[in-house]
């Protein structure tokens, strides 16, 4: 009762830290079509 | 703003002159798309831009993308699965194939260009920083085509 709070151990914070090293993001642009009209 | 799709002044005359060749699947002119940074997108001019020289400098280098993930030196990447038909009054430049850069990789991007070799045809506006960041970085075409021509009478 009323300790440090418990941090977690090294293989913890490892885990924390790879999983943040994989963090990814893509992205997808959807084109739209170019119109021309000749007349 | 959306993402924006317009064709350059002078593009339909080199299609028409025959300074672009063939672009359907038979031919033998490939279409590439080049990604460019935000200095592209200031300095548009669909009027007076002509050749890939003329926007070349505002293409996205190694300071946006990792360098295997976009070759700067390529200039983009070729279109594949490409066609040309015309349905009644209208010609569609179409493609079942999405251009994907990368899968696993970082590339960030405002626009992209659209050219035949030296010539230039279209240019897309991404409507802002579009990034991907170990992911895939993706430009997909719209079912209805790339570029559409229609006559009316």
């Amino acid at each position: 009762m009323g300790g440090k709070p418990n941090k977690g151990t090294k293989a913890d914070k490892r885990l924390k830290k790879n999983h943040k090293k994989k963090q990814s993001k893509s992205v997808s642009i959807g084109a739209p079509t170019a119109t021309n009209k000749i007349k | 703003m959306a993402v924006e799709h317009t064709m350059y002044g002078a593009g339909l005359k080199n299609m028409l002159n025959g300074s672009i060749g063939n672009i359907g699947s038979s031919g033998t002119e490939l279409v590439t798309l080049s990604l460019m940074t935000s200095a592209a997108v200031a300095a548009l001019d669909l009027s007076t831009d002509e050749y890939w020289a003329d926007v070349l400098a505002n293409q996205v280098s190694t300071t946006y993308c990792g360098s295997t993930d976009y070759s700067t030196a390529d200039g983009g990447k070729p279109l594949t699965g490409v066609s040309l038909a015309t349905t009644g009054m209208a010609t569609l430049f179409a493609s079942s194939t999405d251009v994907v850069f990368t899968t696993t990789g970082t590339v960030k991007a405002w626009a992209g260009v659209l050219r035949a070799t030296s010539y230039l045809v279209s240019f897309i506006d991404f409507d802002g920083e579009q990034k991907s960041e170990n992911g895939t970085f993706r430009v997909n075409w719209n079912s209805s085509g790339i570029i559409r021509f229609s006559v009316t009478t």
